[in-house]
């Protein structure tokens, strides 16, 4: 293997072992796998098709043939819930990417050129900050119109200030630092120094805040799902299958327990994981260990 | 505060002085004190004997790492988490400290033991004014009350060369120099009248002038006014000024020790050789001898002499063999076998 | 290494390498318009009127204090701040002059050793990046550089895959004073090289920076406030207190005889390694004050011990006593 490609292996295997010895993140990692692996074998996993309605088994309660019961079109919640897992990782996860996009080099640039357009960005992010996350999202869907897309792009959007100053917070700091000052001596250009000498820097609090990020998401959208402005039925979403059911819950509880199940399973999955990262990544953490 | 005077040299001259009979202030035997961390273990201090007479000021050098520190902490008894004492004695006038309850300890640290440490405001409360912390001092080990605490504290201060000391009973912590704080941090350890005080690099951060100024007065005030004194650092020039006998650690032991005069102008052990030949000096111009090689890590100490990697003159028996502390000249003790 | 950088100034240039002229920085106490409304604006005076040369392949070492100005004397001259007034001339052009052509010509090694390298990328790629981005080295010779300029602070090349945290503080200070010579400057900086090391380390990079200054021909500014080390070093000396040079001259006479008052207390407040030393001692009276409030007249007369009345109301120029040989003082020793 070239040279490169062995000390790239070998920081990889760092890492792993790193994780693996934080508790947290091994758990976190664990559950958010466990529903991976549902979301990508979902066709195979999946008994039922999700959409598949049978008019003769509705409200089924949990049996050997549906274990998580019918709802009330007679679709197989279990299926469904199957399927809703891959909803759940791709909402989430373009959610967290398009703030990423956004954010990190909106901030990372800002905190450098510093000055008025910094004092500009900084206001903007402030403005969108002191509107409820939620609130937010939802004036911005009812704007664009419902649906998976819009309602993805809104949420990102409520989360962007927060990583954005985080991100700026972080930058800041670094920007003094004395390894800093002492690009500027070797006269490289401000680009190298922002991307290549701050950015990883600052990596490790990114990727923290992001898979919090993920299980915030999740909430979010299932929110949204929930008050009918996310992803829209027929599509078997968690949130969509909590705002269906809830009508029936008296008598066909089964229809909002397991989805609700998921949705506070995998939200507590990404958050042990985004706290064991933040264990592992602390820098104080590291230094006592060497 | 500002004088100018010349200095005797050190008062104890090389004149053969009877070992002074005197009641021995500290008396620390055999002591180890490791860390365990990860299913490592740390020797920090191994196997170090060393003791202080009423009244004398000896010194301990070592460079980073070498334990002088971990020492200084296991003699108040107070070592941090994960270290603990492993074997050994401490005495402290006679009374044995080790795995003494925290009665008698409390009742001798502040007391009749106190510390002057480098960084004053890590030892200083950011939160209560410097005059109420040296009180509190004052307070808690002797019967005076508290409006006699604060007379005395104010002349402590002014003593101490604090200028307006009432005004700066007040102050807090942040609103003085390091100079000014570690003059606090003085007055705390002198408040009671303490029978040993242990410097543990008071000097090291501060400005070279200012270095000189509390030096001076831990001249004055510590050393004069009868206590006795360990003075930790690196720093071997302040160790020749103020001290009677000096003591010299790496990676954990005790490698040699002497009466001031003959310490520096006969330095037996090998690494006390070179590390005195290291030391720039301003008044000679000389070129400085190198150590080759770093000091060992100490979970991972070599069986023999820890030195031994790096010293010109190594032997076979170094390698297996670990030296003791052996007489070699009247009070002048060395662990190296090839001296 | 044996290549040169031409002069910038086109023929050779012969005056001093490094000179500045009335050199003046002043900071702003606080840009918060409210508290400059309430006590006045206040400016910090930390380099005041300099004027200092070094010459070709001469050791020029500035000592001083904490809060003297030394470092931020070290930025103006890299170009890293700006003067208030005044003129910084390295090889006869301003920094700006020479925008990014100053890096191959004029390094530094700062003082915090481990801390400017930055932590997130091995030591390897750190000088690489630096030899590649100001083309030190053709595309194909720079790893060649980067072995040559670690063997060359004694480091093997084994540990370019070291990340800083992994070095220990004498390995660390060697990257960062690799990283300047990599850049095969004429001129280096040291500002503070061995200040946070052990003495036995201390004395190995001493010895390793003596050596490289001799055998790459280097001018050097040396910045400490390590007496002893200044004895060893260099050739000439300038002493700084609160922003202005308070006394020049060669090294061997400034030791042997002081002509400043606060020259003297400075040699007197070093302890040495000698029991038996009869020695002078001077404690100055009060703090170091602080560049914010710089008492009238001569800075250093509040705690000169030979102070006149004079002292505190005219501020004493610079005299050159005999060739080479400057005081800023009204009553100089001797």
């Amino acid at each position: 293997m070239s040279y490169r490609a062995r000390f790239l292996t070998r920081q990889i295997q760092k890492g792993f072992s790193r994780v693996r010895s934080n508790h947290l993140a091994t758990a976190g990692l664990i559950i958010i796998g466990f529903f991976a692996v549902l979301a990508v074998f979902a066709p195979l996993i999946a008994p039922f098709d999700p959409y598949e309605t049978d008019l003769d088994a509705t409200y089924a309660r949990p049996s050997w043939q549906h274990f998580f019961g019918t709802d009330h079109v007679g679709r197989d919640i279990f299926s469904r819930v199957i399927y809703g897992a891959r909803i759940a990782f791709a909402i989430t996860v373009l959610v967290v990417l398009i703030e990423l996009a956004v954010s990190v080099p909106l901030a990372l640039i800002s905190s450098y050129i510093g000055g008025t357009f910094d004092e500009v960005v900084m206001r903007i992010m402030d403005m969108i900050i002191s509107i409820p996350h939620l609130l937010l999202a939802i004036v911005i869907v009812a704007l664009m119109g419902p649906g998976m897309r819009n309602a993805i792009l809104a949420i990102s959007i409520s989360y962007m200030p927060m990583l954005a100053r985080v991100v700026r917070s972080v930058a800041l700091s670094i920007k003094e630092e004395p390894y800093i000052e002492a690009c500027h001596v070797l006269q490289f250009k401000s680009a190298r120094i922002v991307f290549s000498h701050i950015l990883p820097n600052i990596v490790s609090v990114i990727i923290v805040q992001l898979s919090l990020d993920l299980g915030y998401a999740l909430i979010d959208m299932a929110s949204l799902s929930f008050i009918g402005l996310g992803v829209q039925p027929p599509k078997a979403s968690w949130g969509a299958m909590l705002s269906l059911g809830k009508s029936y819950l008296l008598h066909s509880p089964w229809m909002v327990i397991f989805p609700g199940l998921c949705i506070a399973l995998l939200v507590f999955g990404f958050n042990l994981f985004g706290i064991g990262l933040g264990d592992i990544l602390n820098p104080r953490a590291r230094q006592r260990r060497e | 505060m500002q004088n100018v005077r010349n200095r005797q040299p050190s008062r104890t001259q090389g004149k053969e002085v009877e070992t002074n009979s005197g009641s021995r202030i500290l008396d620390v035997r055999e002591l180890s004190a490791f860390f365990t961390l990860n299913r490592k273990v740390i020797k920090a201090v191994d196997r170090v004997s060393m003791y202080i007479d009423e009244g004398e000021t000896v010194g301990l050098a070592g460079e980073s790492g070498c334990g002088k520190s971990t020492l200084a902490s296991a003699v108040m008894q107070l070592i941090p988490h994960p270290g603990r004492i492993v074997s050994g004695e401490i005495l402290f006038r006679g009374q044995k400290l080790v795995e003494r309850g925290e009665q008698v300890l409390r009742d001798i640290r502040g007391n009749r033991l106190s510390l002057i440490f480098q960084d004053p405001s890590s030892y200083l409360n950011p939160t209560v004014s410097v005059g109420t912390q040296i009180c509190d001092v004052i307070t808690a080990h002797t019967q005076v009350e508290k409006r006699a605490a604060k007379k005395m504290t104010v002349e402590l201060l002014g003593s101490l060369g604090i200028p307006e000391p009432g005004h700066r009973f007040n102050s807090y912590p942040h609103e003085l120099s390091g100079g000014m704080k570690q003059r606090v941090l003085i007055a705390m350890a002198i408040s009671c009248d303490p029978d040993l005080v242990i410097a543990d690099e008071p000097t090291t951060a501060l400005d070279v002038t200012i270095q000189r100024q509390i030096l001076e007065l831990i001249k004055e005030k510590v050393i004069g006014k009868g206590s006795a004194l360990l003075f930790i650092t690196h720093d071997l020039s302040i160790l020749a000024e103020i001290c009677d006998r000096i003591y010299t650690m790496y990676a954990g032991r005790v490698v040699e020790t002497a009466r001031t005069v003959e310490f520096f102008h006969n330095p037996l052990h090998p690494y006390t050789c070179k590390l005195l030949s290291a030391i720039p000096r301003h008044d000679v111009k000389k070129t400085l001898a190198e150590i080759p090689g770093s000091p060992p890590s100490l979970d991972a100490l070599p069986p023999g002499c820890s030195f031994y990697p790096r010293c010109d003159f190594r032997s076979e028996r170094c390698v297996k063999e670990r030296p003791e502390l052996r007489e070699l000249k009247t009070n002048h003790w060395v662990s190296c076998h090839n001296v | 290494m044996s290549e040169r950088n031409a002069s910038p100034a086109g023929p050779a240039f012969t005056g001093p390498v490094l000179q500045t002229v009335a050199l003046t920085k002043h900071f702003l106490h606080t840009k918060n318009v409210l508290s400059r409304i309430i006590s006045g604006t206040k400016w910090i005076r930390a380099v005041d009127e300099i004027d200092i040369e070094v010459r070709r392949r001469e050791v020029l070492a500035l000592v001083g204090e904490s809060g003297c100005g030394k470092t931020t004397l070290a930025k103006l001259i890299l170009g890293l701040l700006f003067p208030t007034s005044g003129r910084v001339y390295v090889m006869g052009k301003t920094p700006v002059e020479h925008g990014s052509a100053l890096a191959p010509l004029l390094q530094i090694v700062f003082q915090q050793g481990r801390a400017s390298l930055n932590p997130r990328i091995t030591i390897g790629t750190l000088l690489r990046e630096a030899i590649r981005v100001n083309r030190i080295a053709a595309h194909d010779r720079v790893e060649d550089a980067v072995d040559e300029v670690m063997r060359m602070v004694d480091l093997s090349p084994d540990h370019k895959d070291r990340f800083a945290h992994e070095l220990s503080g004498g390995q660390a200070q060697r990257v960062v004073i690799a990283r300047a010579l990599a850049m095969r400057p004429s001129i280096l900086i040291a500002d503070e090289p061995t200040s946070s090391l052990d003495v036995s380390i201390q004395a190995r990079i001493l010895n390793l920076l003596i050596r490289l200054q001799q055998e790459l021909h280097l001018t050097m500014l040396y910045i400490t406030h390590n007496l002893g080390s200044v004895r060893q070093i260099s050739d000439r000396v300038a002493v700084m207190y609160l922003g202005k040079i308070v006394e020049t001259a060669n090294t061997e006479d400034l030791f042997t005889h002081p002509f400043h008052p606060y020259t003297e207390a400075l040699f007197a407040a070093v302890p040495v390694p000698d029991p038996l030393a009869e020695r002078k001692i001077i404690v100055l009276r009060g703090e170091t004050p602080s560049p914010i409030d710089i008492p009238p007249g001569c800075p250093f007369h509040p705690r000169c011990p030979y102070r006149q009345p004079v002292c505190g109301t005219l501020f004493p120029e610079a005299r050159e006593l005999s060739p080479g040989r400057w005081v800023s003082c009204h009553f100089p020793l001797h």
